[in-house]
């Protein structure tokens, strides 16, 4: 009895391998792309990915809509394939080598910083360009240099993109300068808090004590971290984690009355945040790395943000909800490779590769950037505040690049 | 004597995985009397209980309470037809009062135990003194007789016991034989399994001898005492 | 630390752990319960948890149901999920023996979280409390109307649970099978019911803390996964089988990882847990309140 269910499963697992090869359909003249996702599509950070691959998936389907685009006198469509890695080392290294042999020209994830530290030597191995999203500095650092991924690029920001701006922002604009920080323990939150911590004292504040890092996954009770830091002396809390974090930091930060000042990581600028959070938040100030135009700003925009536009539109008129910074990720994967494409008249990888890497700026949902030879997007993310519940762009995009400088390319990429 | 068998066990086969427990064994108990089942550890005298009970399942043979089949039957119907089991090793349950305990035996049943509650206090004075008491913290010998109180409660027209003199000490023994006699005396049938074979045939009308799950000899009472093979075997004659 | 003495600060950690422990009793108790009749490790049952957030979600926010309301009915599809699950799944399974059961319980509750993640999305979600953001406040120690509410539901779920064991027909038999399966079959227990009442109560208690814990602690599918591992943990310190030792496991883990939070740090406050489990299996390994076998 038990064999016989085993047999059922091994054929109904057979069948759905089977109907994942299908060839994708193309017709004479025209070349199919391969796009395969690594990403985490179920565990702790599945919306994330979730939302990645949708943004890829929103892309390619606009694009072949429209009949393709043109590379070299040829047409040109993309197929999306997808991995799951788990958010975990082992899965990020299952997702790579399937992906590896499944043939795909280029890759976009992990959006989890470990996973993507796992992918990147394979994937360098197999000469797959890959689209990093997660925001560990070694992606685009000693990590790349060891694995040999010249082909790798991070299309988003790095810890020192975010926290630079935010940290300037406290001190010099709000005067907050005795902070006490907790994040999730992992590689995301301590490079963030190792970060905003390095402006923080260039600029005269400090740590009042040593931070907290809180498991992750897995904590979803930060009243004690909070009740410490009431009775710490700091003068503002630094909270960096994922959506689910932030919101029950930022209602149990409200729950207790902290009279503190509070910056928090960039998923403040995710609807569910607001959704959940909404009036509670306001006075709260994050790292902003995406406009959409929606949001009222305390600046003149100085450059109009073109792709962040075009793909809010879409995602509204397809699929009737707004994008998120993680649609972002998959989406501006896609027309990076589309516009590198179209201006080198190739889809072979490493020429596409080496054109992203020219310093040539490109048209992307989280603004119109190039790339650093260490493959990190030479970008920078303003700050964002809440007022009366909604998102407010406070500062722009160059508010770490003037006077003090706290940020600048050269920063970047190791020497 | 006349009349149908309360129990029948037909050629009854029981494996325990690929061990063979009982083999064909045959056996009736009439009603009223006080039947024994002896032999030496590992003889499928319990197993023999267990099958009456419905906590295993006869490979082969039949069972039979008056006239009907019990094959098939779970424990929970069998207690319904009259049949209680009080188990080997008591197994009390430790962590509820004596007098919880003694509710339990009555799980089957519906309406008012204070009847019943009467009889096992008469049967076991030691019992209502100790009614509020947690029944692990009581002694072997109180363990006992609570086990057997629990299966009286169900009103059994048929008590099976299992090994009721296991471990106590000898007045203690004493006590419990009384105890099974003035319960027979007053219309329950019994079929014991029973180690001590001194005790077994000092209370039973009647016996069988099982080896190697074979029914091997059988007889009244007073015929197993003069056996020589049962002498020799069990009374260390 | 700076203000090592400072009272309202030790009264906070108290209270703070305190509401920690009601998230981790409810759940528990059912896993002792499940554990204790059955000998079923039920990881399902987080996954209960999760979909009695979620119940809560929709009920109140779809539905137009009130909060009170979706709670009961939370608890209601939490029984009845697990009464459903322990008689397809486990009760089949368990005559095969323990190590597939504990397979399975891993399978149902991976099926589970996944499927929700398609039905649901991954979004956090938060259910808006009944009590909005109103909250006692006794010389700056914080306790929200809602956690309050929380405490007390939780109280109650427990002196019930309590009662209804110690009192009713049922709750004896089913802690007869715990005690002494052999012997509660033979009085006439009827083993598939009572364990199909052990899933279901379990059930009941991991759905309503799902719904109780809705307003206070944003959720998402995998927020069943985090719950069940506590929980688990807490019931092997407390003692497998044993409703006292959930209660007194859940209070003691809450209030060691609060306070090792809040005089260490924040990332040894998990390796308490799990590390007062390990002490215990190896002090003690039937548990703080556990019986050995007899």
């Amino acid at each position: 009895m038990r064999w016989r269910s085993l047999a059922w499963v091994v054929c109904g697992v057979a069948v759905a391998v089977a109907g994942l090869r299908l060839p994708a359909a193309g017709g004479p003249g025209v070349e199919t792309v391969t796009v395969g996702f690594a990403l985490p599509l179920t565990g702790a950070a599945a919306r994330e990915g979730q939302e990645s691959l949708e943004g890829a998936q929103l892309a390619v389907r606009l694009l072949n809509e429209a009949g393709g685009f043109r590379v070299g006198g040829r047409t040109v469509r993309f197929e999306v394939v997808s991995e799951d890695d788990r958010c975990t080392p082992a899965g990020g290294t299952e997702a790579a080598n399937r992906l590896v042999a499944r043939r795909v020209a280029f890759v976009g994830g992990s959006f989890c910083s470990s996973a993507a530290l796992a992918q990147q030597p394979i994937f360098a191995q197999a000469r797959i360009p890959q689209v990093i999203y997660a925001y560990a500095t070694d992606l685009t650092g000693v990590a790349r240099q060891r694995a040999g991924a010249d082909l790798s690029v991070r299309i988003g920001p790095q810890a020192a993109v975010e926290m630079a701006p935010l940290a300037k922002y406290a001190v010099t604009v709000n005067n907050h300068r005795r902070f006490f920080a907790m994040a999730q323990n992992t590689d995301f939150g301590r490079s963030m808090v190792g970060e905003f911590r390095r402006v923080l004292e260039r600029l005269g504040g400090r740590f009042v004590a040593e931070p907290e890092f809180y498991t992750f996954p897995g904590t979803t009770d930060f009243r004690t971290i909070l009740t410490k830091a009431r009775g710490s002396g700091a003068d503002a809390l630094l909270a960096i984690g994922l959506v689910g974090e932030m919101i029950g930091v930022s209602l149990q930060f409200r729950e207790l009355g902290l009279g503190l000042g509070f910056y928090g990581s960039d998923l403040l600028e995710d609807p569910a945040y607001q959704d959940a959070v909404g009036e509670r938040a306001n006075g709260f100030f994050y790292p902003w790395v995406y406009d959409d135009g929606v949001d009222p700003r305390r600046f003149t925009r100085t450059e109009p943000e073109r792709m962040a536009r075009e793909m809010s539109l879409a995602f509204l008129n397809n699929l009737k909800k707004r994008a998120t910074r993680n649609h972002a990720w998959g989406w501006g994967t896609i027309h990076l490779l589309k516009q590198a494409m179209e201006r080198e008249g190739t889809t072979d990888p490493e020429r596409v590769m080496r054109r992203v890497l020219s310093g040539e700026r490109f048209d992307l949902p989280l603004g119109r950037y190039g790339f650093l030879p260490c493959g990190q997007a030479d970008m920078r993310v303003g700050v964002g505040s809440y007022v009366d519940g909604r998102r407010t762009l406070m500062v722009d995009r160059d508010f770490a690049g003037r006077p003090p400088v706290v940020l600048t390319s050269a920063d970047l990429c190791p020497r | 004597m006349g009349g149908e068998a309360l129990l029948e066990l037909d050629r009854v086969t029981v494996f325990y995985g690929r061990v063979r427990a009982l083999q064909e064994v045959s056996l009736q108990v009439w009603p009223g009397e006080v039947v024994a089942l002896l032999g030496s550890n590992g003889a499928g005298k319990s197993t023999a209980l267990r099958l009456v009970s419905g906590l295993v399942a006869p490979a082969a043979g039949r069972v039979r309470f008056r006239e009907r089949d019990l094959v098939g039957l779970g424990p929970a119907s069998i207690v319904r037809l009259g049949i209680a089991h009080c188990p080997e090793g008591r197994k009390v349950f430790p962590e509820m009062t004596v007098r919880e305990n003694l509710e339990m035996g009555a799980y089957t049943r519906r309406g008012s135990l204070e009847a019943d509650l009467e009889r096992v206090w008469a049967l076991f004075p030691v019992l209502r003194q100790r009614q509020h008491q947690l029944a692990g913290s009581l002694s072997g010998g109180e363990q006992q007789m609570l086990a057997i109180g629990r299966a009286l409660m169900a009103r059994p027209a048929l008590l099976l016991l299992d090994e009721p003199s296991m471990g106590l000490a000898p007045a203690v023994v004493q006590e419990v034989a009384r105890a099974i006699r003035s319960l027979n005396a007053s219309g329950t049938t019994v079929l014991l399994v029973e180690q001590n074979v001194h005790v077994a045939l000092r209370i039973a009308h009647r016996g069988y001898v099982l080896e190697n799950g074979r029914v091997v000899v059988s007889g009244t009472a007073e015929e197993l005492s003069r056996d020589d093979r049962v002498r020799r075997a069990y009374l260390g004659a | 630390m700076r203000r090592a003495v400072d009272v309202v600060t030790i009264l906070q950690f108290g209270v703070n752990g305190l509401f920690v422990a009601t998230g981790y009793a409810l759940v528990a108790l059912g896993l002792t319960l499940i554990f204790g009749v059955l000998h079923v490790a039920d990881f399902a049952q987080g996954a209960l948890y999760m979909l009695g957030a979620y119940v809560s979600f929709y009920a109140t926010q779809a539905g137009g149901v009130g909060y009170f309301a979706a709670v009961a009915l939370a608890m209601a599809t939490g029984a009845v999920l697990a009464a459903l699950n322990g008689g397809v799944v486990y009760l089949p399974l368990q005559r095969h023996g323990g190590s597939l059961t504990f397979v399975a319980a891993l399978g149902v509750l991976l099926i589970l979280q996944n499927a929700a993640l398609w039905w649901f999305g991954g979004d956090f979600r938060l259910v808006p409390s009944p009590f909005g953001d109103g909250k006692f406040s006794a010389g700056g120690v914080v306790l929200t109307h809602h956690q309050a509410f929380v405490l007390g539901a939780t109280g109650c779920l427990v002196l019930l649970l309590w009662a209804g064991l110690r009192y009713t027909k049922p709750g004896k038999a089913l802690r007869a099978m715990a005690q002494q399966p052999e012997a509660a079959r033979l009085v006439g227990i009827d083993i598939q019911r009572v364990g199909l009442l052990a899933f279901a109560v379990a059930g009941g208690l991991a759905g309503g803390a799902g719904a109780l814990m809705a307003p206070v602690r944003a959720f998402d599918p995998h927020i069943g996964a985090v719950v069940i591992l506590k929980s688990f943990a807490i019931v092997i310190f407390g003692g497998m089988g044993s409703v006292p030792g959930a209660i007194v496991g859940a209070a003691v883990v809450a209030l060691a990882e609060t306070f090792t939070a809040a005089y260490l740090a924040a990332e040894f406050a998990d390796l308490v847990a799990f590390g007062l489990m390990i002490v215990a299996l190896f002090a003690r390994p039937q548990g703080l309140l556990g019986r050995l076998p007899t």
